[in-house]
């Protein structure tokens, strides 16, 4: 999230789109309540009538995975394509985006595809802007010089032909929400959000991102908010509600392949030595002099991530051990997809499943349990049994003949350990013990133990296999890291946190104090800090992550609570805050203030990067100060961001879908950057436009349940109130499959043949949609059911994701899990 | 954060329940104890924490007392009525953590599933550490490279993967990427793509 | 007793996360059921003598093509003159709370006949258990006389629940009456406002949602 869960209160206009917030983040209700009490209005965007719905003052039907399409329509009526009129907040947009940046006059978009594409890969050199001979990017300009948006290779002006095929009829084509409900819609957001002092959000999740287009359907919405005005204010913003409650401080802390803690990125076989890794790994010169590019702050970072690794190990003169660090192969992906790829194929013998499910949560599930059979050894470390490390006795397995060694170690729950986690919000929140994990009650010695106890122990064992091994492969890395805790029975949770945060150090290397903030990390080695984004979070005067100071309304009635726990960066509640003012300093809504100029100084939230406002108060713009989006490399909002597949999104129909042909009315069927891998066996994909599989189907979450079910199926009180798996559908599909309610059904997919099995739940809330002259029929399946609780039964096939493909966006890989095809079946 | 009950509310309770009804709710706690609650929870320790489930990051208080046989165990859970997010109030899946903490389904023996076996069987984690330390030490020798086809340094295994995770703390997500990343793994991934 | 306390269920607000159904059964100690989906998301089925609160879930389609999603909240409503009470034939088996009003069922429930307590509420809340005890919402009394909000309410996230003394709640209920009335729903209602505690606002007509009364 940009902003965080309360900031939602002080909306003008509440999209929920790709998200059903009512039902996966329950209590961000309290705050959408608090928006409409004071006259916001709810509109819901989903192919079902959900419990958000219910509440909404508008819904709108859409077919799975045209949300490019829908939004798509949304721009178009923002820069004046339906009603003539120009929506847009302009001052916002002239001075704080790069509408007004000149594109090169050979970028070109033809036949649904734009330039620079072979294969499946962009050149996104070929998207680049025009430069003058100093390499600063040409703007168009009006006759004071200032941004302008009327030159025809302006981004502004490209965006107005690119978006004008968008037409009503055009998106409720593809779409097949109706026109006058899309023009309701748009009416609804746009028309109460645009103006300088109102602010509409948006509440996102899984619903966009698991698409063949999932990182291009929230760009759609980037750029509408960047056009609206509504990035850095109050109420605004662009708010994935994550769904796991450390996914934000795992990623933060980079459990995963492409980056290292704080977003740096992770290591490349060409990035020789640490001087070319600072030199490549960030971007170096902006092509605008206003920006002040943060990034460019890397190697102070990655010095300081080095330190914390190996300590004192760790020198000017020797790269700080760069070279200690695993390296990627440029151009190649190791993501979860090809994970799980090399794991079938052999590649990956040992495996750690740690607090993690992937029989259940991975796109393709049938092709995991499959690989899982295929490793040497798995280590599945959980608080209650799961499909995965229960994986050689499920559906279909036969133990005898799966050679895989596993290991089942017992996990402490979060109210048996201490320490932190980070919500959607960037609230990194302490949490404290209230009792020891349980031990098992016919012996003593077995017991479930905190997972930081029992990294510690993995580490120390292999370290001495290590040690005793003279001849080892490449030990140093293990030998050298800064492994120097728990030196007591007590696992020091405080002792991470501050590693984490950070240490200044004297001429050896001994810690001399935390470090204050990431304003002061240093390059040469005086300072360590696990993850610069969470330095602040732990000072030498407490623990700022365990502050429990809630604000007053009266001194805080936007509710930033800044005095409540810490959160990154440098406890800034509101992302891009600085665009919440005007180029003068002055809030577009005073009573909403996030940050205001005082004439010295800023006061409210942390201001972002802290320069002075754009202009002085005579008007003039000033010298030395910098753009408001200090993150991104040219400090404008990106209305035109290089993606992997794209400058601007298209509608691109999902890998599977009912129709063999794009209804945009182009020839590109499928977002032309996405992977597909060939087809085998355990990869089966539905024709495009087949009538094997001719429903379109979406997966979901409930309430009541909690991603896979892994805890919350062995909670009697959740299962009681959603016990079993389920697939809902129009009362249409019944009639015609002769299907009635509460039926048992199988629900076949290209993956899963046989079919899982189901009750039917007929409702209203699904309707067919009628597109291209055909009737679309859409169900959809939760995902949290399994066969390993309630009660262990390997005969019920009963996971969502076995139905899913495991094919996805070209950006981050996440699998399409959101719009596939399926047939139902009543069981017989 | 370890309160007794009486000091945390002092500050709680009162005004939760003015501030979230401001609907009259005006019973004094410090006045009517004719009624006893049906959980003891004056006797209780009291301890905060942030809900494990989804991202809203709600605070809970954690009501703990010792059983019969002198074991502190959770005695109730229900909202954080001073935290600014949720106020006091849950979901259906907060409402239930009392559950992830007292049941008798949670794993408390370290299990092993030899190659082709059919059933687990119970090892000790004085017997599963060295054992587990064994195999990535085994496999990491086998599959390290510390150049690759372009003859580019690497230092890595292609041989061990990572799934996982959410669901730890901050503190061990730090941990378990040094870990990790010291061995030499780049096949380390979570549920940020799942 | 003054007028006791009561509670307010505003179905505009409710999103049927049903909070209310778990933090019921966490703060009375109720044990599970087994259940099965049945074609919808309600459950358990019924209400039961450890399903004290159930949230029911009803779809319509409205005149105007508009689908109305209700859910309403079964439970005991806290008779001002509970008839319960006066089906009893054993003194202190079913009592009237002095401070709140809340109508509870002591083990004495136990020597009354369950078909003609269940019969006498007009809301069919009675259940009996496996001990012959009869089992309902109790108000959470214990917690009320404590300081502390009934757990239902305290749980709920969206304020669809909210309690005190019944003078306030009646009138924050008519003043939100006339809020749902103005906002698009002219025939909202408050249900049995003046012979009950639990008073519950619907927005729809109330065909719309499953009401537990005693003719089904």
């Amino acid at each position: 999230m940009t902003n965080h869960w309360i900031d939602i209160g002080n909306s003008d206009v509440i999209l929920i789109m790709g998200s059903n917030a009512a039902e996966n983040h329950p209590i961000s209700f309290r705050w959408v309540n608090r928006a409409r009490e004071n006259g916001a209005k709810l509109i819901s965007v989903d192919p079902r009538f959900t419990r958000t719905s219910s509440k909404a003052d508008i819904y709108a039907p859409l077919r799975s995975g045209t949300d490019i399409a829908f939004l798509g329509g949304m721009i178009n009526y923002i820069l004046g394509g339906i009603d003539g009129t120009e929506h847009i907040q302009t001052e916002y947009v002239k001075e704080y985006t790069n509408a007004s940046f000149l594109l090169n006059t050979n970028f070109s978009f033809d036949d649904g595809v734009f330039s620079g594409l072979t294969g499946i890969t962009y050149d996104q050199g070929a998207w680049a802007f025009q430069t003058d001979e100093a390499g600063e990017i040409l703007k168009s300009v009006d006759g004071d010089g200032k941004w302008s948006l009327d030159d025809p290779n302006c981004v502004y002006q490209f965006l107005k032909t690119h978006y004008s095929r968008y037409t009503l009829e055009m998106v409720s084509g593809v779409t097949g929400t109706p026109q006058e409900k899309l023009l309701e819609v748009y009416q609804a957001y746009v028309n109460n959000c645009h103006q300088p002092d109102k602010a509409g959000t948006i509440m996102y999740a899984m619903g966009w991102t698991q698409h063949t287009v999932g990182a291009q359907n929230i760009r759609t919405m980037s750029i509408i908010q960047l056009l609206l005005g509504n990035i850095g204010v109050a109420g605004g913003g662009v708010n994935a509600l994550r769904g796991e409650s450390n996914v934000q401080g795992s990623t933060d802390h980079c459990l995963l392949f492409h980056i290292l803690p704080g977003y740096l990125k992770t290591p490349q076989d060409i990035w020789t030595d640490l001087a070319t890794y600072n030199e490549s790994a960030r971007p170096l010169t902006t092509g605008e002099s206003r920006s002040l590019n943060w990034w460019k702050k890397t190697p102070l970072y990655m010095a300081s991530f080095l330190k914390s690794m190996y300590g004192t190990a760790a020198n000017p003169d020797n790269d700080f051990r760069y070279d200690w660090l695993p390296k990627i192969d440029a151009g190649v992906n190791y993501a979860w997809q090809p994970l799980f790829d090399a794991m079938y194929n052999g590649t990956v013998k040992g495996m750690f499943a740690w607090g993690q499910n992937p029989a259940c949560s991975s796109g393709n599930a049938n092709k995991v349990r499959q690989a899982l059979a295929k490793l040497d050894w798995l280590v599945a470390v959980n608080i209650f049994p799961t499909e995965t490390a229960e994986f050689w006795r499920g559906p279909g397995m036969e133990p005898a003949s799966i050679n895989t060694e596993v290991f089942q170690l017992p996990a402490a729950a979060s109210v048996e350990k201490e320490g932190s986690i980070t919500n959607s919000g960037r609230w990194a929140q302490w949490r404290y013990k209230a009792v020891d994990p349980p031990v098992n009650p016919d012996d003593e010695n077995q017991k479930a133990k905190p997972d930081s106890e029992i990294m510690n122990e993995l580490f120390l064992a292999v370290k001495a296999l290590y040690e005793a091994d003279g001849a080892a492969t490449f030990p140093d890395p293990i030998l050298g890291l800064k492994w120097d805790y728990f030196d007591g029975p007590d696992i020091p949770s405080v002792m991470l946190a501050k590693e984490i945060n950070g240490y200044n150090l004297d001429e050896v290397g001994n810690p001399t104090g935390l470090v204050e903030k990431f304003t002061l990390l240093a390059e040469d080695g005086t300072t360590s800090s696990g993850n610069w984004l969470y330095c602040q979070s732990y000072n030498e005067d407490g623990n700022n992550m365990a502050r429990r100071i809630a604000s007053d309304p009266a001194t805080d009635p936007i509710g930033l609570n800044s005095e409540w726990a810490w959160c990154w960066p440098i406890n800034r509640r509101i992302i891009y805050n600085r665009a919440s003012v005007d180029v003068l300093g002055n809030p577009w809504n005073e009573s909403r203030r996030v940050i205001a100029w005082t004439g010295e100084g800023w006061e409210g939230d942390v201001p972002d990067g802290g320069a002075v406002p754009l202009k002085d108060a005579d008007g003039n713009y000033r010298e030395g100060t910098y753009l408001p989006f200090i993150m991104r490399q040219h400090g404008v909002g990106q209305i035109f961001g290089p993606m992997k597949d794209g400058p601007v999104p298209e509608h691109y129909e999902p890998l599977e879908s009912p129709f063999a042909v794009n209804p945009m009315g182009h020839s590109q069927r499928l977002n032309p950057a996405v992977y597909v891998p060939p087809a085998d066996e355990m990869n089966a994909v539905a024709s495009p436009g087949g009538t094997e599989y001719p429903i379109v189907c979406s997966s979901y979450r409930l309430t009541e349940h909690w991603q896979t079910g892994v805890m919350t199926r062995w909670a009697p009180w959740l299962s009681e109130l959603q016990p079993e798996m389920f697939v809902e559908m129009s009362e249409q599909l019944a009639a015609e499959k002769g299907i009635a309610n509460g039926d048992r059904v199988l629900v076949k997919s290209a993956r899963e043949t046989d079919g899982v099995q189901a009750v039917a739940i007929v409702t209203k809330r699904f309707k067919p949609f009628i597109i291209q002259g055909q009737t679309v029929h859409q169900v959809g399946v939760p995902w949290c059911f399994g066969w390993v609780a309630p009660a262990m039964d390997s005969t019920r096939v009963t996971s969502g994701n076995l139905l899913t493909p495991n094919v996805g966006d070209p950006n981050t890989r996440i699998p399409e899990s959101k719009a596939f095809m399926v047939d139902v079946v009543k069981e017989v | 954060m370890l309160l007794t009950r009486r000091e945390f509310l002092k500050t709680s309770a009162v005004t939760a329940g003015v501030a979230i009804t401001g609907m009259g709710f005006a019973l004094h706690p410090v006045e009517a104890h004719a009624v006893e609650l049906r959980k003891n929870l004056e006797e209780a320790t009291r301890t905060t924490t942030i809900c494990p489930y989804c991202a809203v990051g709600c605070g809970f208080v954690v009501d703990s007392a010792e059983d019969a046989s002198g074991k502190m165990v959770v005695i109730n859970i229900e909202g954080d009525s001073e935290h600014p997010i949720n106020q006091g109030t849950a979901c259906s899946k907060g409402s239930s953590l009392y559950q992830l903490a007292n049941n008798e389904n949670r794993l408390t023996t370290v299990r092993y599933r030899a190659a082709g076996a059919a059933e687990w069987q119970e090892l000790s984690w004085e017997e599963a550490i060295p054992m587990i330390a064994q195999r990535i030490k085994d496999t990491r020798d086998a599959t390290f490279k510390t150049v690759n086809a372009a003859g580019r340094t690497v230092n890595r295994t292609l041989g061990i993967g990572s799934l996982g995770s959410a669901a730890l703390d901050n503190e061990e997500c730090w941990l378990y990427q040094k870990f990790l990343r010291a061995l030499g793994l780049v096949y380390i991934e979570h549920q940020a793509r799942n | 007793m003054a007028n006791g306390k009561s509670y307010l269920c505003d179905t505009t607000k409710c999103i049927a996360c049903r909070s209310c159904q778990v933090a019921c059964k966490q703060w009375n100690e109720l044990d599970t059921l087994h259940t099965s989906n049945r074609g919808t998301y309600e459950n358990p089925h019924d209400l039961a003598w450890c399903c004290w609160t159930l949230i029911r879930f009803k779809e319509t389609e409205r005149p105007d093509g508009t689908l109305a999603w209700d859910f309403l909240r079964n439970s005991c409503r806290h008779c001002m003159d509970a008839p319960c009470k006066q089906a009893t034939e054993h003194e202190g088996s079913i009592t009237i709370d002095a401070e709140t009003g809340a109508v509870i069922f002591n083990e004495g429930t136990k020597d009354e006949s369950y078909s003609k307590i269940r019969l006498a509420c007009p809301f069919d809340n009675p259940r009996q258990g496996p001990d012959g005890q009869l089992y309902k919402c109790v108000m959470c009394y214990d917690r009320v006389h404590n300081g502390e909000l009934p757990a239902c309410v305290k749980a709920c996230p969206t304020d669809a629940l909210t309690f005190g003394d019944r003078d306030v709640i009646l009138a924050a209920a008519e003043a939100r009456l006339e809020e749902v009335k103005a906002d698009g729903f002219p025939n909202a209602t408050i249900l049995d406002k003046r012979d009950v505690r639990l008073l519950l606002l619907l927005a729809d007509p109330a065909s719309y949602y499953v009401l537990n009364t005693r003719d089904g």
